[in-house]
């Protein structure tokens, strides 16, 4: 487990993102209101976007520093991401997808990604399109895919406000032995205080682009 | 009489199309992804061929590509000669339809939701690879239609290859060049077929192309 540290400053259009967190393991679920900036936040994290001002880092990892003008691409800030929509590649199979990651770095060595296939109950549908999959799995794969090249931090955007609450009350369950299993520094953001209780080991909650609490 | 203008029309079109894909996926490419100085001129310049009269292109081709044009003279001196010359009107049906690729190809790319590029860069993918296994499959009917609509232009390319490519029959007359000047001669049998035969396949391309991107959700033609 690293110290993850972010320090964010970026004018918006009707706020200012201020923002000063540190945390060590287990998972920061941020809470806020749509329009607190918590996507913005995920973005500048994970290289999408740029802060105005700050600093981020993982241990001694620098991925973003205004101060001594370091600004890792996306690509190599080896940071998991799971998109609010998902984000799944339509044209491929639920394998395809979960892999991308692994080739895309040039890593051959499958069996940690068939692991975690197989923890999510979806190796059995590893040939299908994502068209053809229930919201659940698509979920399922998201996750798969953003933690199947082991990254450092993982970033998760509202990963269960597209589910309906039946399939939502078994997610949660995955989530906590997925959390258990796989021990992974994860940002969780969320508007769903329920949610934020049950899942998170530290919350804050944001407003405005600043942290209140 | 009939056979020979339509085998050289399809080995025309289907050449000129390969083309015009290459090129125009390239320079959609570069156009939705980079910004340079002049970059609004350049995308006139490209779609420029679809509007100006195809007499217009083919003189500036005949200007250009010409046994003493600026690049023809240079070609020349090396064995090679595109007047007169069924890869004259190749090139021809190339300038003459790559607007309608380009424009086509970039619309489906532009259309291409930003959120798996998104998600392919926090994966590790390069740019490149984001290009060719994300944005290019997902942009696939627009590349397409690019190719169908590109390839019944081709084939109807009549001005610019009358100029640059003459009307060599066996060798640069196509389906078009066969239809005027038969019916110039009063052989009106083969007009008459000629002409049956490219509103047949036209019609036909367009309606099963049309067919396919409504089961693709995607816009039809016209």
């Amino acid at each position: 487990m690293d110290m993850v540290d972010i320090k964010i400053y970026k004018k918006m259009d009707y706020f200012t993102i201020d923002i000063d967190i540190s945390f060590e393991g287990g998972i920061l679920v941020i809470q806020g209101e749509s329009g607190a900036g918590k996507t913005t936040l995920l973005d500048c994290i994970a290289g999408l976007k740029s802060p105005d001002m700050g600093s981020i880092s993982i241990g001694d990892r620098i991925l973003y520093s205004s101060e001594k003008s370091i600004n890792l691409p996306v690509k190599d800030r080896n940071i998991g991401y799971l998109f609010q929509s998902y984000a799944l590649f339509p044209h491929m199979s639920v394998m395809d997808n979960v892999l991308y990651g692994l080739k895309s770095r040039k890593i051959k060595d499958f069996s940690y990604a068939e692991k975690v296939l197989d923890s999510f109950g979806i190796h059995h549908i590893k040939d299908k399109l994502p068209s053809n999959i229930s919201g659940g799995e698509k979920q399922r794969t998201a996750l798969a895919r953003a933690i199947a090249t082991r990254p450092a931090l993982l970033l998760l955007d509202e990963p269960f406000s597209a589910l309906d609450r039946d399939t939502k009350a078994s997610v949660y369950e995955e989530f906590v032995s997925f959390k258990e299993n796989f021990h992974m520094d994860t940002i969780l953001i969320t508007h769903d205080e329920k949610e934020a209780k049950l899942l998170g080991d530290r919350i804050i909650h944001l407003k405005d682009g600043k942290v209140i609490g | 009489m009939i056979l020979k203008p339509m085998l050289l029309s399809l080995k025309i079109a289907s050449i000129a199309t390969i083309f015009s894909l290459i090129i125009g996926v390239y320079l959609a490419k570069v156009m939705t992804k980079k910004d340079f100085p002049g970059k609004n001129a350049a995308e006139v310049l490209i779609t420029l061929p679809m509007v100006l009269p195809p007499s217009v292109t083919g003189y500036i081709l005949l200007i250009l590509f010409g046994r003493r044009g600026i690049i023809g003279s240079w070609l020349y001196s090396m064995g090679i000669s595109l007047v007169f010359s069924w890869t004259g009107a190749v090139m021809a049906a190339c300038i003459v339809s790559l607007p309608l690729m380009y424009q086509s190809v970039k619309a489906s790319l532009i259309n291409v939701d930003p959120v798996f590029q998104k998600a392919a860069r926090t994966l590790g993918a390069s740019e490149s690879r984001i290009f060719w296994t994300v944005t290019l499959p997902l942009a696939w009917p627009g590349i397409v239609s690019g190719v169908a609509l590109t390839f019944a232009r081709s084939l109807g390319e009549f001005g610019a290859t009358l100029m640059i490519a003459g009307n060599i029959p066996g060798k640069t007359q196509t389906i078009p060049l066969a239809i005027y000047f038969a019916s110039d001669s009063g052989d009106m049998v083969t007009a008459n077929i000629l002409v049956g035969i490219m509103t047949a396949f036209s019609f036909i391309l367009i309606y099963s192309l049309n067919s396919w991107l409504k089961k693709k959700n995607f816009h039809s033609i016209g």
